[in-house]
């Protein structure tokens, strides 16, 4: 490379490294005006679209849906399995409310084969009735829990996802409620 | 010699004698802290009860654990029955024999170890005596001693072709008359009709485990097939002091015992998913009832033990490969096969019993292995009904438990979706599936077979304490009973005994409705509910109509039968059937016009307004009942249980009898005769 062309290469370098110099400028000016860069979109995500359905002879096959969501940020409604043992750290939500009897049961459960086991920093957490709406970013693939159970399909939650999660929805609203608990 | 020297010296002599003695009590020797068969006369010294029971040749493994004392190792253990040596095992492997590190002990108890002698057999009817002699390596004996017995085959009548055992899971006295009296009716104190399961004998069974008073349903349905009690959570095995739960003392099924004497066939049929506890235990050896992937491979890989030829139920999630943890989305195939729950056996197993060894192989196609070597593979009831009778039959109808019968016929009246949303629209029915069993097994058996076919839900919707599913559930079972009943009649030499495991739950038909149905939607709180509950002559006869498909037109009838819980955890009631396997009735999938701005829920449920919702079962009725156990399931329960018996050889089941005994009646009447005079118990017309 000639001189000339080095130097003009030199200074496109410079002007780009300007370039995000100065976005990164604005964006901090912008945060500290109180302005903020829009967060990610969820997609909507109904556990009827995760797979073929019936389901085949073969096992499960995800949809061009699902494994165009895979690594994305999802919404997606369901309830809470209710587990005798529940997990630290997980939760599965199913499509129906199901309850699981681990210790008799095990594995032979009555899971619908669509869940997603929901995955969140922290110690087991409590049941939650009714039905609740999650956001997080969704993984496909085979993956061993530490239940026993090999999951297909995960969603991961930081604390402010799992808080807002574990909010019920009114039925008649639809808005997230406290959750009632169970109690005499 | 003065008196204080006198005292003196005896003093002396008294410490010296004592010294002697303590020196005595300290001499080295190791402890066998387990033998197996287990025995009243290693645990206690006392002859009786006997434990461990065999028929004349059936297989067994003996063992014992030995450990020595500290700085030493075991050099062998001797086996001997009767005076006689059987073996004696050294360090390591050998043919059927073994002397391996106990490892579930030897963090406390090193060196500890477990010898074994693998698929030893008497064939000497009476008690024997076994004993165990440990040598430690400073040439230190111990010797323990046991007992068992070998049970005679006499000369009776005609043979068992044919055992076919009916079980209802968690199936008590009360299930069966709760399932009569919806399907059947009764007037003015009369049954209007009988169940299939009615039948003209019957006995009484206790249920209790090795360990327990109250059992689960691996020893529940192991101890009717190898005449042997078991733990709770272990299946064909005695307990051992190994981590591995492939490698414990075995027991030999009455499938492999008589496939092996006589050249049987096996179908275990099944609403559950078929690695669960009850079929399992007919056909697979672990002491952990959870390993799903070892366990359904075993059904394949001994299948040369066991005769299996049929195998119908849920479950298909234990026979699709899965290739890895790879996060690429085409093989989330929903696979639940993992090497945790594999198995490998070790070499005296696998010399002992002819049993495979096993690989831990997660990415196996299971459901392929099975075709390749022979099976027909139904997925739903369409590929049942048109499989052929002459081949072996594998049907995996639902990923893990089937539907319970309620929603498959919900789905089949159109009146539920259940079935639907789960993606198994076409489940077979119980009856169904044994029709089909029985079809394969008597084309392809010339020499007869044994089947086994659970309603596995009525245990499960007991723990849930869904009164109306467990009904339903007994109705379809007894179905089932109506199919092995009728193929019994048309096929000599079959015997159909119709039991359970263990009582679920302590249900109990406590009283009928005293209002109806649209009243009782509309009651509400403690006094009110409990207010409808009719005692006594206020609950007369509860009157369901049947549909055409033999199920109740509906569960929620004026005065409808009522259920209280003997073994129940908290939970609310309002006596009304449950439209969802449990809890609320919101489904994600949307049915009716999405709430603005929520696309996906659904807002037609009337019985979901008001506060509070309703996300817990029945919490709407404000009734609350207070559980006697922890946790959120009923439980099992020890009452013993009614057996009712058919076919050949039906009299030799009356009486109260140990869950064990079944196995040594079935044995008898298939290799000796029945002992009876009245050798076939059917129908009168």
């Amino acid at each position: 490379m000639n001189r000339a062309r080095r130097s003009c290469a030199n200074r496109t370098a410079r002007l780009s490294l300007s370039a995000v110099a100065s976005l990164l400028f604005c964006a901090s000016a912008a945060t500290a005006l109180g302005e903020s860069f829009e967060p990610p979109t969820p997609e909507e995500l109904l556990f009827r679209d995760f797979f073929r359905m019936p389901v085949g002879s073969r096992g499960l096959e995800p949809s061009s849906r699902l494994i165009d969501l895979d690594e994305k940020l999802i919404r997606i409604r369901g309830y809470m399995a209710h587990q005798e043992l529940p997990t630290p750290g997980v939760f599965i939500l199913s499509p129906l409310p199901v309850e699981l009897g681990d210790a008799d049961e095990s594995l032979s459960d009555d899971l619908p084969p669509a869940v997603v086991f929901v995955h969140f920093d922290g110690p087991a957490h409590p049941y939650v009735a009714g039905l609740l709406q999650l956001t997080g970013t969704l993984h496909v693939g085979p993956h061993d829990e530490a239940d026993g159970h090999v999951s297909q399909v995960r969603a991961h939650l930081d604390a402010s996802q799992l808080a807002a999660a574990v909010a019920p929805l009114s039925p008649t609203t639809g808005a997230p409620q406290q959750a009632p608990g169970r109690s005499p | 010699m003065r008196y204080r020297s006198v005292q003196r010296l005896w003093s002396s002599i008294v410490a010296g004698a004592a010294l002697g003695g303590v020196a005595c009590a300290v001499e080295a020797a190791p402890t066998i802290s387990r033998l197996t068969p287990p025995s009243e006369k290693f645990a206690t010294g006392n002859d009786s009860p006997v434990i461990a029971r065999f028929l004349s040749g059936q297989r067994f493994d003996l063992q014992a654990t030995v450990r020595p004392d500290a700085g030493t190792t075991v050099s062998s253990v001797s086996f001997k029955v009767d005076g006689a040596t059987v073996a004696t095992v050294t360090t390591g492997f050998s043919g059927n024999r073994s002397l391996v590190p106990a490892t579930a002990i030897i963090a406390t108890a090193p060196n500890s170890v477990a010898a074994s002698v693998r698929a030893y057999s008497n064939t000497k009817p009476g008690m024997h005596t076994l004993t165990a002699s440990a040598t430690q390596s400073d040439g230190s004996v111990t010797t323990a001693t046991g007992n068992f017995e070998v049970v005679r085959i006499a000369p009776g009548l005609g043979k068992v072709k044919n055992v076919i055992i009916m079980l209802g899971d968690g199936m008590g006295a009360a299930h069966r008359t709760a399932a009569r009296i919806m399907s059947d009716g009764y007037a003015q104190g009369k049954a209007k009709g009988r169940l299939a399961m009615d039948m003209p004998v019957t006995g009484m069974v206790m249920t209790a485990s090795l360990n327990s008073i109250v059992t689960d349903s691996a020893p529940g349905m192991a101890n009717y097939v190898n005449g042997n009690k078991a733990a709770n959570n272990q299946e064909g095995v005695f307990p051992d002091d190994t981590t591995d739960t492939f490698d414990n003392p075995r027991v030999e099924y009455l499938s492999e015992y008589l496939h092996r004497l006589k050249g049987t066939s096996l179908g275990i049929v099944t609403t559950a998913d078929v690695f669960d506890a009850t079929p399992a235990a007919n056909a697979v050896h672990t002491s952990n009832r959870g390993n799903g992937t070892g366990i359904t491979d075993q059904y394949l890989d001994d299948r040369n033990l066991t005769g299996l030829t049929v195998l119908l139920g849920g479950g298909r999630k234990w026979f699709l490969p899965n290739a890895s943890n790879s996060t690429s989305p085409q093989n989330a195939n929903g696979s639940q096969r993992r090497t945790s729950t594999d198995y490998v056996l070790p070499g005296d197993v696998v010399a002992g019993w002819g049993a495979a060894t096993g690989k831990l192989d997660a990415d196996r196609n299971l459901i392929g292995d099975f075709e390749a070597a022979g099976f027909q593979y139904a997925a739903d009831k369409a590929a049942l009904d048109a499989a052929t009778d002459s081949s072996p039959l594998l049907g995996l109808f639902a990923f893990s438990n089937m539907n319970v019968a309620k929603d498959k016929i919900d789905g089949r009246r159109s009146a539920s979706s259940v079935v639907d949303d789960y993606g198994f629209p076409d489940q077979p029915m119980l009856d169904e599936m044994t029709g089909k069993a029985l079809e394969v097994l008597a084309s392809t058996s010339p020499n007869g077979f044994i089947l086994m076919a659970e309603g596995a839900s009525i245990d499960k919707q007991a723990h849930l304490m869904d009164s109306e599913r467990w009904m339903l559930d007994t109705i379809e079972f007894d179905r089932a009973v109506g199919v092995a009943r009728n193929f019994a009649k048309t096929h000599p030499g079959t015997l159909v005994i119709v039991t359970a495991d263990h009582e679920c739950s302590g249900a109990a038909i406590i009283g009928a409705s005293t209002v109806t149905n649209n009243a009782l939607q509309s009651k509400n709180g403690t006094a009110a509910l409990q207010g409808v509950v009719g005692v006594y002559d206020a609950a007369g006869f509860p009157k369901y109509t049947l549909a055409d498909d033999g199920y109740p037109q509906s569960t929620d009838i004026d005065n409808k039968m009522l259920i209280g819980y003997g073994g129940n955890a908290d939970r609310y009631e309002d006596w009304q059937t449950n439209a969802q396997p449990i809890h609320d009735t919101q489904q994600p999938f949307e049915k009716v016009a999405p709430l603005a701005g929520y696309p996906g829920i659904s807002t037609n449920d009337s019985q979901v307004t008001g506060a509070p919702n309703r996300p817990i079962r029945d919490i709407g009725g404000n009734y609350f009942i207070a559980g006697q156990v922890a946790g959120e399931q009923a439980v099992h329960t020890a009452s013993d249980i009614p057996l009712s018996a058919y076919g050949r050889g039906a009299y030799m089941f009356t009486g109260v009898m140990d869950n064990t005994d079944v196995f040594f009646k079935l044995g008898q009447a298939a290799l000796g005769g029945v002992l009876s005079v009245n050798i076939d118990v059917m129908d009168k017309d």
